[in-house]
């Protein structure tokens, strides 16, 4: 077995693993806050239009409901954008698990392959 | 026996004379025995559990039930009452893959903590729907980032299936 031939491959499947990795969960984690950033703008609109839309009914009543809704739909607007952010994160740190997991295991691999070649039969 | 005696000569072969070359020899021994236990042991190392072909399934179902109320709400503003069956069976759904995700355990905590969210989003939704007679598509976004969040995970794990798996399962 030619070790350092062995370490090296061993060494670039780990890192062309743990690239292609991190390139998707980069391109997806930036694709999410950017269209939750997108949303929680939109949000803040609607709120202050619904708040106007309130102010210009005509009884206090109607006022005070139509502000009450306005508020819930946005304080349950938000909440999901926080739970989906919160997604994006757990997602993310999974997926560098992921990567280390595929930066061992193709190393282990390559060290498999050079271990049944030295030892002429595969017994791992 | 042969092969194990091949493995060991390679490991004992005679000590360089130069420092870097020791070093090299060094660093190669303790990496191929750290690395041992795994190769002995016949498996790749799992930090996050393996891919499950029913929760991705279960998840694409669950997106479905969601996507068909999100769709006709954003595009007829059709009320609640005509979805209340609809919510039911995404509720429904979303549970039973929370189930099954639960029984993967710690290593399966991002799924699992990604679906707990997911059902409170969709609830959170339903309270819209059902105060407002309708919602708007921003406020669906929680809902809908949280089922591309599942469904990237799912398909990262499906990846890392097929780089763990021996070359001729693959």
């Amino acid at each position: 077995m030619n070790a350092e031939a062995t370490l090296k491959a061993m060494i670039e499947a780990a890192a062309a693993a743990a690239k292609g990795k991190w390139k998707k969960l980069k391109g997806f984690a930036e694709a999410e806050f950017r269209a939750l950033t997108k949303a929680g703008r939109q949000l803040e609109a609607d709120l202050l239009a619904d708040i106007a839309a309130a102010a210009a009914l005509t009884t206090a009543k109607k006022r005070k409901a139509a502000t009450e809704k306005a508020k819930l739909r946005a304080r349950l607007g938000f909440d999901n954008l926080r739970l989906a952010a919160e997604g994006v994160l757990i997602v993310g740190e999974a997926d560098v698990k992921l990567a280390a997991q595929d930066a061992i295991n193709a190393a282990i691999g390559i060290l498999r392959t050079a271990i049944n070649d030295a030892a002429g039969i595969a017994i791992l | 026996m042969n092969s194990v005696l091949k493995i060991a000569a390679t490991l004992l072969e005679p000590v360089p004379t130069t420092v870097a070359a020791r070093k090299f020899r060094r660093l190669w021994i303790l990496g191929v025995l750290a690395l041992l236990p795994f190769l002995l042991g016949g498996c790749a190392v799992n930090f996050v559990s393996s891919y499950d072909p029913v929760t991705d399934a279960g998840i694409q179902e669950v997106a479905r039930k969601a996507e068909t109320i999100i769709a006709d709400v954003l595009d007829n503003g059709t009320g609640h009452a005509a979805h209340r069956e609809h919510y039911r069976e995404a509720r429904g759904a979303l549970a039973a893959v929370g189930l099954r995700a639960d029984l993967y355990g710690e290593k399966n905590k991002a799924e699992r903590e990604t679906i707990a969210r997911l059902r409170q989003a969709l609830g959170n939704l339903e309270k819209i729907h059902r105060a407002a007679g309708s919602f708007r598509a921003a406020e669906a976004e929680g809902v809908r980032s949280l089922m591309r969040s599942l469904m990237h995970h799912e398909l990262s794990k499906k990846h890392s299936t097929a780089l763990a798996a021996p070359e001729g399962a693959r």
